[in-house]
């Protein structure tokens, strides 16, 4: 056991230095979240075994079952009950159609009139990748407190209103969240064909903080990934709500019948299921709540010098020196529990902790037990 | 009223705005235990309506009486030795109101609720208004959070600062004793539910009887203080449909005096609650002012502007005590 550990210790090394490996495993030098697949390879450990903590996706899906095989076979044009749909569940007008609103953070930065943008440190790093690959210069400004974030886009835009501004909110992963009102009043001092981009991928939990649905201004761009709240990443879906010019652009870019058949039927479902929407917001509090009590031990121990804490509806980050993070991924890795690594500056990095599958059905060889005993192994061997 | 008491209340005043709330020891912390262990002996299972009623009323006497007692005879025995315009009697009174207001730590707050929703900082805005408001915060949107801290600062002005003045004003340092103990206990037990419904009947309605005269004096100075004529009118309107007879008049005549639409339908736990509104509703035509984190700023200026009318009065009014008793007035 010992031996094939050390060899797989060189092998994830080499790999994880080699810098892009195709098919989305490591990008731009990131692994990102849920990809058991690259990891499994990586320590040696078979996929079915891992207990994957890595995504801020719900562990209790909205549930698949009897698909017509029409939606299979015919042409996917856009359903009017989709857009319907969509509209009561975010209550705003005309939402555009996508499939997931990674296409729309890959296609904006073409989109959008070519001007700088103002991004934050920490936060979904596609956005910032495609923009750096635009050609347009990001300024950052710190995502941990929407107060001393809030001073530096106020700065920053003071010395130039020619420019887009990026806002994730709730910000994954450090749950930074400003209000409707801050937003609206951002997007009002911006130049003509500046806009601001609201990534609202985690707003689901908490609806009344949306910026949709109370006058939305023309120059305010809303993501909203359908995929994490309802735990339904792998059928891409997602919506963007923006002026009808950004809509077309987006539209034309994607070409048609992006959205298809299996998934325009899911969403229609989903939308509409007002009484699976609720039980599923009680029982992501529930299953958060476990999540924090069975890792509270090990992130209140003296082990571990814990910066900063967020607790979100589907994750909760760990601010800790990069050192101790590092220990912490990979120990918990040889034990097949997947754990999220974000570096936040030179000496510090956050570990990113989803939720679990707590019904014995998806429960894997006893996750609650071997995250416990991973832990109390951490507790009393590492230093 | 005498000058000393004067002196007393603007000690007690500066002290508070000085210090604060005492944090390390309290004496309101070991009266809860107090008042506690009383309910886990005399709250017992329903027996009958008015047993339970009267158990409560017993435990408010045996809660409430012995300390208002303790400090009438400490202020009596003062009086007898050192005599009322005594600098130990000033200080004695002082801090006996400093303890039972609450004027900065309600402005502090409320500005931990408000500065983080001036500079659009949710996730801290919902921190500050957990600390006031019992319900789940999380449901709260941003109005909600502004609405929910400006009614509170409205109605804990009153309850935290006028109430408890007036009543050192009138009966001194026992009466102030007894209105802080009567309102905490309110606070403890003063609930419709199922445990407290009779047992905490006593207290509901003692700290109504208390804050009768109390917050209409409160509702009037805020409407002295802000837009008068905006503030009767709601107060008159208003005042009357809110749940609890004492925190209706204060905050409809608040949200009058500020021009701002309080009150109304509320998010409470994903349930949308319907409240009356409180102040000038937008659709009658008036230019209400939308409700944010400036709202609860202007609200603790107006809270500042009435706890100076409060001091003028008091000086004016002991200022004639002193002609009076110079034989000029």
């Amino acid at each position: 056991m010992v031996n094939a550990l050390s060899k797989l210790k060189v092998s994830e090394q080499s790999k994880m230095h080699d810098g892009k490996i195709h098919g989305g495993l490591i990008h731009g030098g990131q692994i990102h979240g849920g990809d058991v697949e690259c990891v499994a390879s990586l320590y040696g450990i078979k996929k079915e075994h891992w207990i994957d903590l890595s995504t801020g996706l719900n562990p209790n899906p909205y549930p698949v079952n009897d698909i017509p095989a029409h939606v299979f076979s015919e042409l996917p044009y856009l359903k009017a009950e989709l857009i319907d749909a969509a509209e009561k569940y975010y209550r705003a007008e005309k939402p555009l159609a996508l499939n997931g609103t990674q296409l729309a953070i890959q296609s904006l930065p073409s989109v959008l009139p070519k001007f700088d943008i103002i991004v934050p440190k920490l936060g979904y790093q596609e956005h910032a990748l495609h923009w750096q690959k635009s050609g347009v210069k990001l300024q950052k400004y710190s995502a941990t407190t929407a107060t001393l974030a809030s001073q530096e886009i106020d700065e920053l835009l003071s010395t130039n209103k020619k420019q887009h501004l990026l806002i994730i909110n709730p910000n994954n992963p450090s749950g930074l969240l400003f209000t409707p009102n801050q937003i609206r009043s951002w997007a009002k001092q911006l130049k003509t064909g500046c806009y601001v981009i609201v990534d609202e991928a985690f707003m689901d939990l908490t609806p009344q903080d949306s910026v949709l649905g109370q006058g939305m201004l023309h120059n305010i761009i809303v993501l909203r990934s359908f995929g994490k709240f309802f735990g339904l990443a792998g059928i891409r879906m997602g919506f963007v709500f923006a002026a009808k010019k950004i809509q077309d652009l987006l539209q034309e870019k994607m070409g048609l019948w992006t959205v298809n058949g299996p998934a325009q039927y899911l969403a229609i479902k989903a939308l509409k299921d007002e009484r699976w929407q609720k039980q599923a917001r009680i029982g992501i509090k529930k299953t958060a709540l476990t999540c924090k009590e069975l890792f509270s031990p090990l992130f209140h121990s003296e082990k571990l010098n814990v910066l900063k804490t967020t607790h979100q509806g589907l994750f909760s980050s760990y601010w800790l020196n990069k050192h101790q993070a590092q220990l912490l991924y990979s120990h918990f890795a040889w034990r097949g529990i997947l754990l999220r690594k974000i570096p936040v500056d030179e000496n510090v990095e956050l570990i990113r902790v989803g939720l679990m599958h707590l019904n014995a059905e998806f429960a894997n060889d006893n996750a609650i037990n071997r995250i416990k005993s991973a832990i109390n192994e951490f507790l009393v061997n590492e230093v | 009223m005498t000058f000393t008491l004067i002196i007393s209340v603007l000690l007690a005043f500066l002290l508070d705005y000085l210090l604060g709330e005492a944090k390390r020891f309290h004496p309101l912390v070991g009266f809860g235990n107090w008042a506690s262990w009383l309910e886990k002996k005399f709250n017992v299972k329903a027996i009958h309506p008015p047993v339970n009623k009267l158990l409560g009323v017993l435990a408010w006497l045996l809660a409430v009486l012995p300390i208002t007692i303790l400090f009438l005879v400490i202020q009596e025995w003062l009086d007898n030795t050192v005599g009322e315009g005594h600098w130990l009697h000033i200080v004695f009174s002082a801090l006996v109101l400093y303890l039972a207001i609450g004027w900065k730590s309600l402005l502090q707050h409320a500005m931990n609720i408000a500065t983080p929703l001036i500079n659009g900082d949710l996730v801290k805005a919902r921190l500050g208004v957990s600390m006031i408001v019992s319900r789940d915060t999380n449901s709260l949107d941003e109005k909600g959070i502004a609405t929910a801290a400006t009614e509170s600062v409205l109605e804990n002005g009153g309850d935290a600062i006028f109430s408890a003045l007036f009543w050192f004003l009138i009966l001194g340092v026992p009466g102030v004793v007894m209105y802080r103990l009567s309102n905490t206990l309110d606070a403890m037990w003063g609930y419709k539910n199922a445990r407290f419904l009779h047992f905490g009947w006593c207290a509901a309605r003692i700290d109504d009887v208390l804050n009768f005269i109390p917050a209409r004096l409160t509702a009037l100075s805020y409407a002295l203080v802000g837009n008068t004529r905006l503030a009767i009118n709601c107060w008159r309107q208003q005042g009357l449909n809110w749940k609890s007879p004492n925190a209706g008049p204060v905050m409809a005549a608040g949200a009058g005096a500020l021009n701002v639409s309080l009150g109304g339908a509320a998010q409470y736990h994903s349930k949308m609650q319907h409240r009356p509104p409180l102040g000038p509703q937008a659709n009658t035509g008036n230019q209400t002012s939308m409700v944010n984190g400036h709202s609860i700023v202007q609200a603790c200026a107006l809270v500042n502007r009435a706890v100076l009318l409060w001091m003028l009065v008091l000086f004016a009014m002991s200022g004639l005590y002193f002609f009076k008793s110079l034989g000029l007035w």
